[in-house]
């Protein structure tokens, strides 16, 4: 019996290109929630990046966030999604150019949806994601890279922090999950030190105001 | 233990796609559940793996399907955490589509 059932795409605004398919990936968070990413080209081959966010009781909770636009100056799209046991999620996708260098970018998001990091880009790797959470790591298949000596890219943004080769005749980028979190809550501590830092001006500001008011008024006594 | 066909149609839809699409995955209790899209048909099945026979086949239906003219295809599935069976699929140029499946499939 179905229970549930809708639309993953809705509230798409602007025209389908006829027979280009969504292709719909999807990953399975451990709270039950289900993020579907997907894709679309218009007719101006302007190609688009979307999620959804399907909650554990069966309805949709967000629609169409999204993630990247890219024009016909790339090639082609691909793209994946993977999940982490927190319920984080990483969002990585990939590109070519018409100079014919691939760059693959990586996202990571909260289970709500809201965007953790800025994009971190490779060059020349392909686009499927393993997540190891035994070690916190993100693998990214490079096993299909157009590039013949595919030891040549080169890990080019801070998160990307090794490469490795997991197994015979494929090549992964690793993220690391732990810097992401790092990263993160490095952020944290500068907000809650800007907000101590707020907090005490503010303080100081009133403290003055206040002691100026006393002063006045003993002013007024002694005359 | 033989094959068993899950799915069998005529040739109508041969020349437009491969047909039917088919996918499947185990459920908690042995079963195997399969969906497979023909045209516009979304049908699920599940396979009872001891008894060796289809005990359930279902047309899916809802308001959805009836906006489609051009049929479905890229089925995917997901056994979600509470059992049940999440069906994603997508129009050739109407969106992506979900259905979720009680774990009893009744």
């Amino acid at each position: 019996m179905v229970i549930k059932g809708g639309n993953i795409s809705s509230s798409f605004n602007y025209p389908f290109q006829t027979e280009v398919p969504l292709n719909i990936v999807s990953t399975i968070l451990l709270n039950g929630d289900c993020i579907f990413l997907f894709s679309n080209q218009s007719a101006e081959y302007v190609g688009y990046l979307y999620f959804s966010i399907l909650n554990a009781n069966g309805s949709i909770i967000t629609f169409d966030e999204f993630v990247v636009v890219y024009d016909n100056t790339y090639t082609y799209l691909m793209y994946s999604i993977n999940s982490f046991t927190d319920n984080t999620f990483l969002i990585v996708w990939s590109t070519s150019g018409k100079d014919y260098v691939e760059k693959t970018f990586a996202r990571y998001y909260n289970a709500d949806g809201t965007q953790i990091n800025t994009n971190s880009t490779s060059n020349n790797v392909n686009c499927s994601v393993y997540i190891d959470n035994s070690n916190s790591n993100a693998y990214i298949d490079n096993s299909n890279s157009n590039i013949s000596n595919s030891t040549n890219y080169n890990s080019n943004a801070s998160d990307f922090s090794s490469q490795t080769q997991a197994e015979s005749g494929k090549k992964y980028i690793v993220i690391n999950y732990s810097l992401f979190k790092a990263i993160v809550a490095l952020g944290s501590v500068i907000d809650f030190i800007m907000l101590i830092l707020n907090l005490y001006l503010i303080y100081r500001k009133c403290f003055r105001g206040q002691k100026h008011h006393t002063t006045v008024i003993t002013q007024k006594s002694n005359s | 233990m033989e094959d068993a066909i899950i799915a069998q149609y005529d040739n109508y839809y041969s020349d437009a796609s491969p047909s039917p699409l088919t996918v499947g995955l185990e459920l908690n209790n042995g079963n195997l559940f399969f969906v497979y899209i023909y045209g516009s048909d979304v049908v699920y099945i599940i396979y009872d793996s001891f008894a060796n026979k289809i005990i359930t086949n279902v047309t899916i239906i809802n308001t959805d399907i009836a906006k489609n003219v051009d049929g479905y295809n890229n089925p995917f599935l997901h056994l979600l955490l509470n059992g049940n069976i999440l069906i994603q699929y997508e129009a050739h140029n109407n969106g992506g589509f979900y259905s979720i499946i009680d774990q009893n499939g009744y």
